[in-house]
């Protein structure tokens, strides 16, 4: 009996791994029946995605009227032999990307932004800011009506900004509740059609409306989970308020919230594909526009997913080293 | 012929016992017999192995190579034989482990009506009697995160015992309790240890050791270094190693 | 004002046709979550790589991708969700895209539902002679699910707004809706507006749903 036995291959494949601390084990260690159970339900578990793929494999070459090799079809993949066809899809990406690129920049600022000041800026009397988002409300309002869309846009940041100086807490938290109940496709619509911005700036401003508000809520529940202490301490040797959360509270806070917010910037290039609401050229517009020329839905509906997983899985894959380096 | 007497005394049999955790040997060639109605304590530096051994009896650990039998029958390795032995053996957790979503009597009830296939109405009487003997009655209806530590743990207790079992296995069970509460829990299982209950309690309480214990077992590094009654290992250990482990826990 | 009550029955049946697609959708996706999750945690570790794969590939791919692709795409090998011979219906191919999408969510809720049980927890219950079938259904399950009941309001939550992504194929929800009809500045806020108080009903009766469900059934550890 010797503890380090060489494991088969076989042995890995099936064997079941040793929880890492905290992890539940749902099936304790098994014995010699378990073992053998096991054994057999993952070879047929196997067999059975083996055929499942045999099975897709033939279901994509079944003849349909106007293809006789089905999708296999040298015509449908035709396309993808022309440079021509990648330089159309990178245009698209170039543009996700950066959008995505973009957005995650703004919406990072503003995210950090409303994160410190709705955990440590000040609030003032309640009716007074009521008040104030009623008073800004209208006048908003009036403006829309009165004058044009993009002067009421103006006044609307104006009275963001007198808010967040006044009544930093209160009003950080009236836009973040705000943009995140909004549905992302209008706050990206909204832009294009009514302040004439261009279809990159609006997908760019309607992911910025909404991701920092997300950003932010991950950015304070990871202040939140500071312990209080830290607070008090960088209080008691002298640093004041602002100090306090710029020094102490927001590098830590940060750091915590890192993975979340790898998370928040992955999901946005995901909605960057909603900017087809404003003919945002983007990834799956441009594929969708060349799959309606070339009639090639399926194979290019398939790349175009399998870009996106690239782009994605290269976020995911900077996301898991980083956090791996600031451990 | 001593030989066959003392194995069919034995309720529980640890022979030759041998656990690896990757490369770390935590068991080495363990032999441990407990007779029936005996009080085993096994006391030991923290990572001696002596949790790893009070777990391996009702197979929470797997070993790997030796050979532990419990009332004669050797531990099943899986399956129904192996959960009915289970139900066979009380054990009582560090950390008490009572099931979070269920009361406390529905924790004591569960074993008696799920494997023992118990009525409800005798099992919730059976229940409310040992909660009775375990002084926490009153907190029948309330859940594990509403009491004590002290109250959980003997909670934890009339559930190991609503399944009549045969021998209990204490795996430190006042490590995790504030100081107050450690007496509480220790004159529940004195009075058990009373009672005639085979027990195996791993602890670091000595006062309890002295009190209960028929016979205490020293373990270190993984091995059983020396086993004898209380007042003999308290005296005059044998060995060097439980001289040294004493000289550091006992008062100056 | 009056646009918008002029235009409240079509609001109204946009905002049903949200509910209606993200609740079936929700419910199959739950359906397909917790098998997924069932097999991630399973021994059995071709079904675990399998689950892990597929959930990999449903949460890195855009829905509104997905929803190309099951509107667009595979009718073209004949898999198609047909509501009558005329051709595919974009209802449905919706329905099924966020269904399977939502589906890889649940699945992920419910596995660190799981994970979250402490281990001690199905150590006391194997101790005291319960067989796995047991360990897993009276001890296990129980508590993983009430565990898991917010977050899975939350993904509920999210997907009422990310099934906005079906005007992609010119279903006509709530945002779609505006989308279309609001043509002018002050029709376009008012509708806005609308869809906004849609979505807080929603999210509101949701929240409080599930905050309830929470507050009756959490365990407290």
């Amino acid at each position: 009996m010797t503890s380090s036995v060489e494991r088969s291959f076989s042995d890995r494949l099936l064997s079941v791994p040793r929880p890492k601390a905290g992890e539940l084990v749902l099936t304790e260690e098994l014995g010699p029946g378990g073992k053998r159970i096991v054994m057999v339900v993952s070879l047929l578990s196997l067999l059975i995605v083996a055929y499942s793929i045999y099975w897709m494999y033939g279901r994509l070459g079944e003849p349909t009227r106007l293809y006789p090799k089905g999708q296999y079809e040298p015509s449908l993949w035709a396309p993808f032999k022309q440079g021509t066809t990648w330089k159309f899809l990178w245009q698209g990406a170039k543009l996700t990307l950066a959008a995505a690129g973009v957005g995650t920049v703004f919406a990072m600022i503003i995210g950090v932004l409303m994160a410190s000041l709705r955990h440590g800026g000040q609030t003032r009397k309640r009716s007074y800011a009521l008040a104030l988002l009623a008073g800004s409300i209208a006048l908003v309002i009036a403006a829309g009506v009165l004058t044009s869309a993009r002067i009421a846009a103006l006044v609307a940041v104006a009275c963001l900004i007198i808010g967040l100086v006044f009544f930093s807490r209160q009003s950080a938290a009236a836009y973040t509740e705000f943009f995140r109940a909004c549905a992302l496709v209008t706050l990206i619509a909204s832009p294009f059609r009514f302040l004439q911005v261009s279809p990159f700036w609006s997908v760019v401003l309607g992911l910025t409306l909404y991701y920092s508000t997300t950003i932010a809520e991950v950015i304070r529940s990871a202040l939140r989970s500071l312990p209080k202490g830290q607070t008090e301490a960088g209080l008691a040797v002298g640093l004041t308020n602002k100090q306090t959360m710029t020094t102490v509270l927001l590098p830590q806070g940060l750091k915590r919230a890192l993975p979340n917010i790898l998370t928040q910037t992955a999901s946005l290039l995901k909605d960057t594909s909603l900017g087809f609401v404003v003919t945002f050229r983007d990834l799956l517009t441009q594929s969708q526009g060349a799959a309606k020329q070339f009639d090639n839905y399926f194979p290019m509906l398939l790349v175009c997913a399998a870009l996106y997983i690239t782009l994605i899985g290269f976020i995911n894959f900077t996301a898991t080293r980083l956090q791996r380096r600031s451990r | 012929m001593t030989d066959f007497v003392s194995t069919s005394e034995a309720l529980v049999q640890i022979c030759g016992v041998n656990k690896w955790f990757g490369q770390n040997h935590v068991l080495t060639d363990v032999d441990l017999d407990v007779n029936r109605g005996e009080v085993v304590v096994v006391i030991g530096p923290s990572g001696s192995g002596k949790s790893t051994l009070c777990r391996c009896i009702n197979r929470l650990e797997t070993i790997q190579s030796g050979s532990i039998t419990i009332d004669g029958v050797p531990l099943p390795s899986e399956g129904k034989d192996l959960a009915r032995l289970r139900a066979d053996v009380g054990m009582v957790f560090q950390s008490f482990n009572l099931f979070a979503h269920k009361t406390i009597l529905e924790n004591v009830t569960l074993g008696p009506i799920k494997v023992r296939k118990v009525s409800k109405a005798d099992a919730t009487e059976q229940a409310m009697g040992l909660l009775e003997r375990v002084g926490i009655a009153a907190k029948a209806a309330q859940y594990p995160a509403e009491l004590s530590g002290g109250q959980q743990q003997r909670a934890a207790i009339a559930r190991a015992l609503a399944m009549k079992p045969k021998v209990m296995l204490f795996d430190e069970p006042t490590s995790a309790l504030d100081p107050e509460m450690v007496n509480e829990v220790l004159d529940v299982m004195l009075e058990l240890a009373n009672e005639g209950m085979t027990m195996v309690v791993v602890t670091h309480e000595m006062g309890f050791a002295r009190k209960a214990a028929k016979r205490v077992a020293f373990m270190d590094g993984g091995q059983l270094v020396e086993v004898a009654s209380p007042e003999n290992f308290f005296s005059a250990p044998k060995t060097d190693r439980a001289r040294a482990f004493l000289s550091k826990i006992l008062p100056h | 004002m009056r646009l918008v009550l002029d235009n409240l029955p079509l609001l109204i049946k946009g905002l049903l046709l949200t509910v209606r697609l993200t609740l079936i959708a929700c419910f199959f996706g739950l359906v397909l979550g917790v098998i997924l999750a069932t097999l991630r945690v399973s021994p059995i570790r071709p079904l675990r790589l399998f689950a892990t794969a597929y959930t990999n590939f449903m949460v890195n791919i855009p829905i509104a991708v997905w929803i190309a692709l099951f509107y667009f795409g595979f009718p073209k090998i004949d898999i198609a969700f047909r509501s009558n011979d005329l051709g595919w219906d974009n209802f449905r191919s919706g329905l099924v895209a966020i269904a399977v999408w939502v589906s890889a969510y649940f699945a992920e809720a419910i596995r660190s539902g799981i994970n979250a049980v402490p281990n001690g927890q199905a150590e006391a219950a194997r101790a005291i002679g319960l067989p796995f079938t047991k360990v897993l259904g009276s001890v296990i399950l129980p508590q993983a699910i009430r565990g898991s009941i917010l977050p899975l309001g939350v993904i509920l939550n999210a997907t009422y707004r990310n099934s906005a992504a079906v005007s992609f194929i010119g279903v006509a929800d709530i945002v779609n809706v505006t989308l279309e009809r609001g043509d002018t500045l002050v029709a376009y806020a008012q509708f806005t507006l609308a869809a906004f108080a849609g979505y807080l009903i929603l999210s509101v009766v949701t929240n409080a749903g599930f905050l309830a469900l929470d507050k009756r059934f959490a365990v407290k550890r």
